[in-house]
């Protein structure tokens, strides 16, 4: 755990996210307990975990949509547990979310929905919006489906619909949930290169929740493990790092599933984010 | 047996504590959506135009024909009924009376609010809670939009305004039924079942109609959108909260209207 | 939000504003916006009943409503204002595209001229419901309130009211009970009692009596000349018929005499009822109508057998020189008993 500590302590001053003694759940129920935690600009960070062990729920709580049983989560060095309706507003326009079922509007067409941030919140020009669309259509590949309605769309262009949106604003940090469930090898992969373009466009730091080991080993410079049993985190750190030298066996043995993709993968030169000791 | 009685009690106070929680998650709701609406008079930009003609169009024009076919029918059965009582006594002059203060003060308002509870009512929370399950709340929220602002304030504006207009409608059809049945049953011409109707009926009743249906419209899409922001997370849980939406809807609309009823005949007392 | 929806909303909204301002008009609420005058008029008596709202009637036709009821200084004039409806008035041409061309002025001066000719006001019972309505109608006999119009700041035409029909009763009311207070009531009864006095004297005199005895000794020799009659011969028909009809003339002339003394006494007895002495009246009443009562039936007797005598002697007028047969009976067979 001390190792933890060190590896988190070790980069630079201003986190992008930090999370202290973060205790989630519902009502009696704890969900996750004494979470800490600091996320670096520019890093894309996973968060792991067996099924029903908290990540959505600790994802949501971060993006401010739940409160927390306890502790104090910070974004950008602002603390979003504390802020009142209009701090809060101003600091959720700071990021963007792409949802898991990619939660488009249905009664606007895909042009509208990434447009509608841009109108809500900015008071740019119709033409600029329009512009700023299109940009935002092709960095995901979907330039010339502005018109479509999102009825109209198969579920792996709802998702690269759905990023687009999360960047409307050019944001500084993104929190993806579960970007490649439920989609075919090829799309998925073509959704890990859009994450892996965004971040070199943009500089944005990422944080995503995912269960697809190969994504995580394609894209990710850092893994949150969470663990149901403990309700806690059991070990962070680099995706190959935690397959090799993982704190406990459930973690190597969880990582290593996806270990025939990962020698392709990481000795490409991956960056990774976290230096192993 | 004590066990029963302790588990009956125990439901009791679920049930109770249900009813607290659902009170009290219906008052901060009204307060989020006067908030919204407050916002929107502050900002008329900040109104979903769209969204508000789109619901206009819904609840308005789209309704007309039900509504139309509703209103007459409900008419035809009144002056039918009244008549056949009535006509022993030979008080056929004070049918049109009848039949228009009825149907101006309570069964125009009434009906038209009836159907439109389940026709736009039960749509609201239906649609709001699929956007519940499907995140689109949470993407607005995170977006820094508020989802009253964006879902609730033009569905109120389009009702608000829509409903009295159906309403104005369904009176004036709901009369014409009633004119079809004198004319047909007992031969009253039109000329005089006017002016019969025009002596019997204050405009104040027609304004009155109109006035509830401001109230009914208000409570078909503030216990709609409710109940579709109350929706729990599941498939199952949207057909809940729109059976839920109408019947409570329907609960306030008719509570609504016997407090208005009163309360207008303590205004008239007052006016003389 | 395509052009047709947008066309139709645009269309269900111009129906629906139509069909508000049309029931507006039907139910006739633009008749505020319609030119209107004023008049007030003054009572000295309780205005219950009447309130802001209620009708105003010129001769029965709804021309306008009280606009105004208050209450002056001295506690006791009550001051009532109306407004009253111009488009009920013709205009000065009785043209029927004049209907409406009545002018305020031309109003104002048309009451003055009316009230000169006995123009009043005066609250009615609307229904049965106890509210009330002003009757505007000509009454120049009926004596005015007594209230002076001068002395009250009136800027509208004044119209002086009468008492109202409640207040009109009560003051009957009071005067018919004091005449009916000043009724000798102690001398009608006395004449009364003599008249009856008169009248029991009369019925139980032995002339009375006498009277009804006579007619009845009439009957029986009216009774037996019928019965002499049918004894009759061949011989001396013609002598005894003569002598029959001789003795009926002179049976109906005693009926008839008798019949006016009757009437002659019960005429010079006035009749007058009441109390005291009734049952003893009734009493003789009584016993002489039971006398009358068998007079009469006598009477009868004897005209039956005189009308059975002629039917006989039609049926048969051989019987007249044959004397009467006897009748023949025939008894039907009641047939074998215990038939059923």
């Amino acid at each position: 755990m001390d190792e933890t500590v060190s590896r988190t302590a070790a980069s630079a001053a201003a986190p992008a996210i930090e999370v202290r003694d973060l205790s989630i759940g519902y009502g009696d129920r704890i969900v996750l307990h004494d979470l800490n935690f600091r996320i670096e600009p520019g890093q894309i960070v996973t968060i792991l975990g067996g099924s029903g062990c908290g990540k959505s729920t600790l994802l949501k709580h971060i993006i401010g949509l739940h409160a927390p049983l306890k502790g104090d989560i910070l974004i950008n060095g602002r603390s979003i547990v504390h802020a009142n309706e209009e701090q809060k507003r101003s600091i959720m326009s700071e990021f963007g979310v792409a949802y898991q079922g990619g939660a488009l509007f249905r009664s606007l067409s895909l042009a509208e929905n990434i447009a509608l941030p841009m109108e809500e919140l900015t008071t740019w020009s119709r033409q600029e919006i329009r512009k700023r669309v299109s940009e935002k259509l092709a960095l995901v590949h979907l330039d010339g489906y502005e018109s479509y309605m999102p009825s109209d769309l198969s579920g792996g262009m709802i998702k690269r619909a759905a990023f687009a949106r999360a960047l409307a604003l050019d944001p500084k940090l993104l929190f993806f949930d579960e970007p490649s469930a439920g989609l075919d090898p090829l799309t998925s992969d073509m959704l890990d290169n859009v994450i892996l373009e965004i971040r070199e466009k943009t500089g944005a730091t990422i944080m995503m929740v995912t269960h697809e080991l190969p994504s995580i080993f394609r894209v990710s410079d850092r893994v949150i493990m969470l663990s149901a049993e403990t309700k806690s985190i059991v070990d962070d750190g680099s995706p190959a790092w935690l397959r090799d030298h993982g704190a406990t066996d459930y973690v190597r043995s969880f990582l290593s599933r996806g270990g025939t993709f990962l020698s392709s993968t990481t000795e490409s030169g991956a960056p990774d984010g976290v230096p192993a000791p | 047996m004590i066990k029963k009685l302790v588990d009956r009690l125990i439901h009791c106070g679920e049930t109770i504590y249900q009813l607290k929680e659902e009170t009290v998650s219906l008052i901060a709701f009204l307060g989020d959506m006067a908030a919204a609406i407050w916002e929107c008079i502050l900002h008329p930009k900040r109104l979903r135009w769209k969204d508000f003609l789109f619901y206009m169009n819904n609840c308005g024009p789209d309704g007309l024909p039900i509504t139309i076919m509703i209103n007459a029918l409900m008419g035809v059965v009144l002056a039918y009924q009244a008549e056949v009582q009535s006509h022993k006594y030979g008080a056929d002059n004070f049918l049109p009376m009848v039949i228009g203060c009825t149907i101006l003060r309570e069964l125009g308002p009434l009906m038209v609010a009836i159907v439109a509870t389940g026709r736009n009512g039960s749509a609201f929370a239906a649609e709001i809670g699929t956007m519940k399950i499907s995140e689109e709340l949470d993407a607005l929220r995170t977006m820094g939009i508020r989802p009253a602002r964006f879902l609730v304030v033009p569905k109120m504006w389009a009702m608000l305004l829509m409903l009295p207009l159906l309403t104005v409608i369904g009176d004036c059809v709901g009369c014409a039924g009633g004119y079809l049945v004198l004319s047909s049953e007992i031969g009253m011409p039109l000329d005089v079942f006017l002016r019969l109707t025009r002596q019997g009926v204050a405009v104040k009743y027609f304004f009155e109609g109109i006035l509830k249906s401001f109230v009914f419209a208000g409570i078909i899409t503030t216990v709609g959108c409710w109940r579709g922001f109350r929706t729990g997370n599941d498939a199952i849980a949207v057909g809940r909260s729109t059976t839920s939406a109408v019947v409570i809807s329907i609960l306030f609309i008719v509570l609504a209207d016997t407090f208005l009823a009163k309360m207008f005949t303590v205004f008239y007392g007052w006016q003389g | 939000m395509t052009d047709n929806s947008k066309f139709k909303l645009g269309l269900f909204i111009i129906i629906a504003v139509v069909v508000f301002f049309a029931g507006l008009m039907i139910l006739g609420s633009f008749e505020q916006f319609k030119e209107k005058a004023y008049v007030t008029t003054l009572f000295s008596e309780s205005v219950q009943g009447l309130s802001v709202g209620s009708s105003v009637k010129y001769m029965g036709v709804p021309v306008g409503t009280v606009r105004d009821i208050s209450i002056y200084p001295n506690g006791s004039v009550i001051r009532i204002d109306m407004e009253i409806k111009l488009a009920s008035f013709r205009g000065k041409t009785a043209a029927p595209d004049d209907v409406n061309s009545i002018t305020v002025e031309e109003f104002q001066n048309r009451i003055a001229q009316a009230v000169d000719r006995g123009l009043r006001c005066r609250m009615e019972l609307e229904g049965i419901t106890g509210s009330k309505y002003i009757e505007l109608n000509y009454d120049p006999e009926a004596p005015a309130s007594a209230i002076d119009a001068s002395q009250y700041a009136i800027d509208n035409p004044y119209v002086p009211s009468l008492p109202s029909l409640i207040s009109d009763l009560r003051g009957s009311v009071t005067s018919i009970l004091a005449k009916l207070e000043s009724i000798d009531y102690k001398g009608i009864s006395d004449r009364a009692n003599d008249t009856l006095d008169t009248l029991n004297s009369r019925l139980s005199s032995p002339k009375f009596d006498e009277t009804l005895d006579n007619a009845n000794s009439m009957i029986t020799s009216a009774r037996k000349s019928i019965e002499n009659l049918e004894k009759l011969t061949d011989a001396d028909v013609r002598g005894q018929l003569e002598n029959l009809t001789a003795n009926a003339k002179v049976a109906i002339a005693a009926v008839e005499s008798l019949a006016k003394t009757v009437e002659q006494e019960i005429k010079s007895a006035e009749f007058e009822q009441i109390a005291d002495n009734v049952r003893a009246v009734l009493a003789n009443a009584v016993r002489a109508s039971r006398t009358l009562d068998e007079t009469l039936f006598n009477v009868n007797n004897g005209v039956d057998a005189l009308i059975e005598l002629i039917q006989y002697i039609d049926s048969d007028p051989s019987s007249i020189i044959q004397g009467k047969k006897k009748r023949r009976i025939d008894i039907e067979d009641p047939g074998p008993a215990g038939g059923r």
